[in-house]
């Protein structure tokens, strides 16, 4: 014969375990909804800390902005006037000296040689990288009589670019034309030439 | 609220509470914390880009006052090299030929040379590049000048003329002898003035930074 002895009704059971249903259901309740409560409060309190910090350098900005404005147009005004300033200055370095130049050319002609005619000329150009510089060149026409012609053009050419009124002028001399005086009654000896020379060029911007 | 006796039952309640509490978080998450976090994001970025705005405009203006002195002295020497000696030519009831007439003779007179005629060749631009607008604020003014002289006294001129004026320049020159008179030759120059692209322009300049000094103070 069986004998069953219920001790204890279902309802009346516990388990063994510490962390029952019933006291982890209780604490579920609290701890969710302040986690719940305490992350939408750092949210909010974040959301607003924001809106105050743009706010203040929203009203910085405000009272800034004018004067950058003016400080910007400034700089504009600076940056203008210096390109204005170094256009002046380029105009004046970049000039050739005609003085120099011409009285270079009579000075260094000797007596022997008779100078009928010179071009000299000067002008703004592009160079190659875009740049603004003052080139130029002169031209004389002579005539020369005796048996050193030949040599007396060449020792002017030389002149024309050695001499040192000319070493910061000349870049390069040439003589384009030599021949016999074609003028009527001119001596069997008579020589007309052309020495064409370079100058250096100048730029306009340091 | 008290749960079921059964545990069968009471499981399937804590999964229904388990499933809708989820269902919350995640509405709460799609409709509010997303939105909200994007709004901050929004503000981050815009507090960061202000910031920068500041900081820059900050350096801007602390340099106003250098800049402010950098343009007076910068138009300071614009107007001695252009305007206080009449560098730049300028025009005379409306045209640049009576002032270039009236300097070059002027110069003429004390090299003692007699000027034959001084005339107009005209306004060009310094070059520019093919696709370029010429954008310098000058233009080139040209006169042509024929005479009948002695060298001595043509370099005297050339000297008088270069001498008074270093942004003028003599653009050619041709010197002819003449057969007939050895020591006088027939001489003949183009003469190059820089005038204002804008007439106005420095006057405009002077004005900017009086304004900007009456600012200061």
């Amino acid at each position: 014969m069986n004998l069953h002895v219920d001790l204890i009704v279902p309802s009346e059971r516990r388990s063994a375990n510490p962390l029952n249903a019933r006291s982890a259901q209780r604490v579920l309740l609290i701890v969710g909804p302040v986690a719940a409560l305490l992350l939408i409060g750092t949210l909010v309190v974040g959301f607003l800390q924001l809106k105050w910090e743009l706010s203040m350098l929203e009203t910085q900005w405000s009272t800034t902005a004018p004067r950058k404005t003016e400080a910007d147009a400034l700089r504009n005004q600076v940056s203008e006037n210096s390109d204005v300033l170094a256009e002046v200055r380029g105009i004046k370095a970049s000039r050739i000296p005609m003085r120099e130049l011409v009285a270079g050319i009579l000075i260094e002609t000797p007596p022997s040689i008779q100078l009928r005619g010179l071009t000299v000329n000067q002008f703004p150009t592009l160079e190659v990288d875009g740049r603004l510089a003052r080139h130029g060149g002169f031209s004389a026409e002579g005539k020369v009589s005796g048996a050193q012609a030949e040599e007396e053009v060449s020792t002017l050419r030389e002149r024309f670019t050695q001499a040192p009124v000319f070493t910061q002028l000349v870049a390069s001399a040439t003589v384009a034309e030599y021949g016999p005086d074609p003028a009527r009654g001119a001596g069997r000896e008579d020589r007309t030439f052309r020495i064409d020379a370079t100058l250096q060029p100048r730029p306009f911007l340091e | 609220m008290k749960l079921p006796e059964d545990k069968s039952e009471r499981i399937k309640l804590y999964a229904l509470f388990g499933v809708g509490a989820a269902f919350v978080l995640y509405l709460a998450g799609m409709y509010a914390i997303r939105p909200l976090q994007n709004v901050k994001q929004e503000r981050r970025e815009k507090i960061a880009a202000l910031r920068g705005d500041l900081s820059k405009a900050r350096t801007v203006i602390k340099l106003v006052s250098r800049s402010r002195r950098m343009n007076a002295d910068i138009v300071d020497e614009i107007m001695a090299l252009t305007e206080r000696r009449h560098h730049v030519l300028r025009a005379r009831l409306g045209n640049y030929l009576l002032g270039a007439s009236e300097l070059l003779e002027t110069h003429a007179v004390a090299a003692g040379i007699e000027l034959k005629s001084v005339t107009e060749v005209g306004i060009s631009d310094p070059p520019v590049g093919a696709d370029e607008v010429p954008s310098s604020a000058f233009r080139i003014y040209t006169a042509r000048v024929e005479t009948q002289c002695g060298l001595h006294a043509l370099r005297e001129l050339i000297h008088k003329i270069e001498e008074s004026n270093p942004l003028i320049a003599i653009a050619s020159l041709t010197i002819s002898g003449n057969p007939a008179q050895p020591a006088i030759h027939d001489v003949r120059f183009d003469i190059q003035w820089p005038i204002w692209r804008d007439p106005d322009h420095p006057d405009k300049i002077r004005a900017s930074v009086r304004l900007l000094e009456e600012g200061a103070s």
